[in-house]
């Protein structure tokens, strides 16, 4: 009947290989050394300091919701960094040298269009707080499913732009369908707390 | 997948989560909802939680239940809204939970 315990070995495992990845990118590149750095201690330093100002809470519902939503927010930032780490280290390596013109650039568009559509699919998968003091259960579901949705068909056409589209427009077509997404979902969001 | 699906087959969990859609809601306030015995209702919401569709917090005395759909497990649920899936399904009791 409780509440699961919020994930503690995916967060782990994902923020080890962003150090992990950022360590040699630095190593192999050294024109990106405070680039990689600040890579390599962004999450690790961000995530402890959240547990350290959660630390002395009780380990209540609130705390499980609160604690679940940051793990699970540090998971996909460290996606969001494991993925051009490793396309630098790629091209360091030289394992994209037989990939035609621009081809890493719609690989990269691709790859987050999936990211992001992967976390809009899930976005509206975590239940409500009942005990939010900011906005009331009801609105607060209503908006989550309603920007999952939005979430989902912005990556989706995200993710058909950076395949399809000339190279020279894919860039600014997704970005605006990128920010016309958040635009939405914000002023959805705007609007229901207005009410 | 196939707990979705199962869940999903039956008309009483979608309504269930047809309310849940709408705001979370106790266990009391969805049963008075439905002409079906207690024992009934309680595996209707085993299955759901063991699909992971909704989640049972007990708040107090009463178990509020919130709705935990991600957007395609939302369109399975339209679908299986419109095309009318197990309307002549087993009650749970018969079903294997």
């Amino acid at each position: 009947m409780t509440a699961k315990k919020p994930m503690l070995m995916m967060p782990l495992m994902l923020v080890t290989a962003t150090v992990a990845l950022s360590a040699i990118a630095a190593i192999r590149e050294p024109d990106g050394l405070f680039a990689f750095l600040a890579a390599m201690i962004l999450l690790p330093l961000a995530w402890t300091v959240i547990e350290l100002r959660n630390r002395g809470r009780d380990h209540d519902e609130r705390w499980r919701d609160d604690m679940g939503s940051i793990r699970w927010s540090i998971s996909a930032a460290a996606v969001m960094m494991i993925i051009p780490l490793g396309m630098t280290l790629a091209i360091s390596y030289e394992l994209t040298e037989n990939l035609g013109d621009n081809l890493e650039q719609r690989v990269m568009g691709v790859i987050f269009g999936i990211i992001f559509l992967f976390y809009g699919n899930a976005s509206s998968k975590r239940p409500v707080s009942l005990t939010s003091t900011k906005t009331e259960p009801a609105r607060m579901q209503a908006h989550t499913r309603f920007a999952g949705r939005v979430f989902v068909i912005t990556a989706l056409a995200y993710t058909l732009i950076w395949t399809f589209a000339p190279i020279d427009y894919a860039l600014p077509a997704a970005m605006i369908i990128l920010f016309s997404g958040v635009a939405l979902a914000v002023l959805n969001m705007l609007r229901l707390r207005g009410k | 997948m196939s707990q979705v699906f199962k869940a999903l087959s039956d008309p009483t969990r979608r309504r269930v989560l047809e309310l849940l859609r709408e705001k979370p809601m106790s266990a009391g306030e969805i049963a008075a909802e439905f002409d079906v015995s207690k024992p009934t209702m309680s595996a209707h919401f085993a299955v759901l939680r063991e699909a992971d569709l909704v989640d049972a917090t007990k708040v107090g005395k009463s178990v509020i239940y919130r709705i935990k759909l991600s957007v395609l497990e939302d369109a399975l649920l339209g679908f299986a809204q419109v095309f009318g899936l197990g309307q002549n399904d087993k009650t749970p009791d018969q079903e294997d939970v």
